[in-house]
């Protein structure tokens, strides 16, 4: 991993504070409502009940049952076209699913009385591309969403921007615009972004695909930070590396369904299914040609075979 | 009428003779059928204490004002148009492709006899007189008529400029909060327009030569001015060739000021 940006000792509010929203937090009555603390730990932030979701006569999600804790760190993982994007973003209802509910802190997310665009705003969303706003500079980036949709002051969200922008290392960016910046700090800018609006439930949707290798670890860095401030994170990733040191869980994805749920050391360690072992396998053989090779790891009671380099 | 066709020929003919004879004729003075007379813009016409400069000049105010009026229109209409043709609802495409289907379909001459001669018919008898008596009659019914004509121009470009976008970008507004009207408002619109401004100057000037049609209906802007010039003066060469001149510095103006705005909207960091 490359060097954190990270100043250690300017840590003076938290990335998150999901327990100070401003008094406009509340999603509606009942939910995480009018300035009320959200859920306790270890209460159920995402709770995703059955959904199906078609395209046409294809079926991307198949009867998709999982909850996440308060706090918790969920890995979605699975081959390419197993829904796990899709599944993640039936989270905000940015894609609508067909059957099923999900359910976020407390407030259905199918549901007439439920008002999408304030739920949203209180789940934070990181793309593959970043997605910032190209024709703003960094500070209107992150201070447009907080004014307009949370109706906070030009100052108040001009100060929790650049706040968020010091905790991801950029706060020299500041005047910048997105174009300016590489792809790692366009990330971090994103992430800062959806910080801003104080998220209960943070979602990346495989957030260092679309990076340059050497940036890859400045972006991991500000999750493995997020993580332990407790924010409640439900993340798409191929980085096996990452998913097996910070994530509490991890969920496996193939044709649509979740396959397999489990806490990261055993499905890590002993994987049930038969295709979440060929999955490990594959992606774990990818070994950067030359590396030794990890005896230790072949020696582990693990049933996944890592294979040596075909020699030359 | 017999006599107008007379004479456009006897017009066309001259100009045909001098187009063969080169510069020479204009030269040679009394051996050619065409005679230049520089000093015709400084002589009266017989409109009344004007010289035939000051005829086009009121003309070129005239196309000037007619063009931006019918901008105001056509890019507003425009811009609505073209959104509903990019919204999710079937509803709001439909209004928007039928609109654009019509109004682009239809001559823009055939659209100004439609609202100037055949309108005020089809209307109730009381509105229709109004409508007829109002004063600058052609003038605001042509002003309408071509906003409305470039509308669906301009909804065309607002379309395919937001259509350009990439999709991720309306991705981006939606998991923020933002409402529909505000990811158009906050996030869309601003990038689609960067994107269609070029498209869009061709538009206006489109828009500023089209004024040209509303001669057919009495409206006296530049090319109106032009041919009353020719027709007390005879001097054809003259008043077009000054009319082709305006058009060409106020259009190149326009290309000028495009050129900056361009240049004041881009984005640092982009191309």
């Amino acid at each position: 991993m490359t060097a954190t940006p990270m100043p250690e000792t300017a840590v003076t509010t938290p990335i998150a504070d999901a327990d100070h929203a401003p008094e406009d937090a509340g999603l509606r009555p009942g939910g995480l409502v009018y300035g009320a603390p959200a859920a306790a730990p270890g209460e159920t932030m995402i709770a995703i009940d059955g959904i199906s979701k078609w395209y046409g006569d294809f079926q991307v999600l198949t009867n998709c049952t999982t909850k996440v804790a308060k706090g918790e760190f969920v890995v979605v993982c699975g081959p390419s076209g197993s829904g796990k994007s899709t599944l993640i973003k039936c989270v905000n209802a940015l894609e609508p699913f067909q059957k099923g509910q999900i359910t976020v802190a407390g407030t259905k997310v199918i549901d007439k009385s439920t008002n999408l665009p304030k739920l949203r705003s209180r789940v934070g969303m990181v793309f593959q591309h970043f997605e910032l706003f190209p024709h703003l500079s960094i500070t209107d980036n992150l201070t447009i969403a907080q004014r307009k949709v949370l109706g906070r002051s030009a100052e108040d969200a001009k100060k929790r921007g650049l706040d968020l922008l010091a905790r991801v290392g950029l706060s020299a960016h500041a005047d910048k615009f997105p174009g300016q910046l590489s792809g790692g700090q366009q990330q971090r800018v994103a992430i800062a972004r959806a910080l801003a609006m104080n998220p209960v439930v943070m979602l990346f949707d495989e957030p260092t695909s679309a990076l340059d290798p050497e940036m890859v670890g400045e972006v991991l860095d500000v999750m493995v930070e997020l993580a332990k401030e407790g924010m409640t994170m439900m993340v798409v990733t191929h980085e096996m590396g990452f998913a097996r040191k910070v994530a509490d869980r991890v969920i496996f994805m193939d044709r649509g369904e979740i396959v397999e749920d489990a806490r990261k050391e055993d499905f890590f360690g002993s994987p049930r299914s038969e295709r979440a072992q060929t999955f490990l396998s594959k992606i774990l053989q990818h070994r950067r040609y030359g590396d030794p090779i990890d005896t230790a790891a072949l020696s582990q009671p693990s049933r996944i075979r890592i294979l040596p380099m075909p020699s030359r | 009428m017999g006599r107008a066709i007379d004479h456009r020929r006897s017009t066309t003919d001259a100009a045909n003779d001098g187009a063969h004879r080169g510069h020479r004729v204009i030269q040679q003075g009394g051996a050619m059928n065409y005679n230049w007379n520089s000093a015709i813009f400084f002589d009266l016409s017989p409109e009344g204490g004007v010289t035939y400069t000051q005829t086009l000049l009121t003309g070129l105010k005239w196309t000037i004002l007619t063009a931006l009026c019918a901008w105001a229109i056509g890019f507003s209409v425009g811009l609505v148009i073209g959104v509903l043709r990019t919204l999710p609802s079937k509803t709001a495409n439909l209004v928007g492709t039928v609109y654009v289907e019509l109004f682009r379909n239809v001559p823009l001459l055939v659209q100004m006899f439609l609202w100037y001669f055949v309108l005020p018919e089809v209307l109730p008898t009381a509105t229709g007189d109004w409508l007829e008596q109002l004063p600058y009659a052609p003038f605001y019914t042509g002003v309408l008529c071509l906003g409305l004509f470039t509308a669906s121009r301009v909804a065309e470009q607002v379309r395919a400029g937001i259509q350009a976008l990439p999709r991720g970008q309306r991705m981006a507004g939606t998991p923020m909060g933002f409402t529909t009207a505000q990811t158009y408002r906050y996030v869309l619109l601003p990038n689609a327009d960067r994107i269609i401004l070029p498209p869009l100057t061709s538009e206006f000037l489109s828009n500023l030569k089209n004024t040209s049609v509303m001669l057919t209906i009495g409206v006296v802007e530049l090319t109106a001015a032009a041919r009353s010039m020719q027709e007390f003066s005879f001097q054809v060469f003259e008043a077009f060739t000054a009319a082709t001149v305006l058009y060409i510095i106020i259009n190149l103006a326009v290309v000028a000021l495009a050129t900056l705005l361009e240049r004041f909207i881009a984005i640092p960091g982009q191309r």
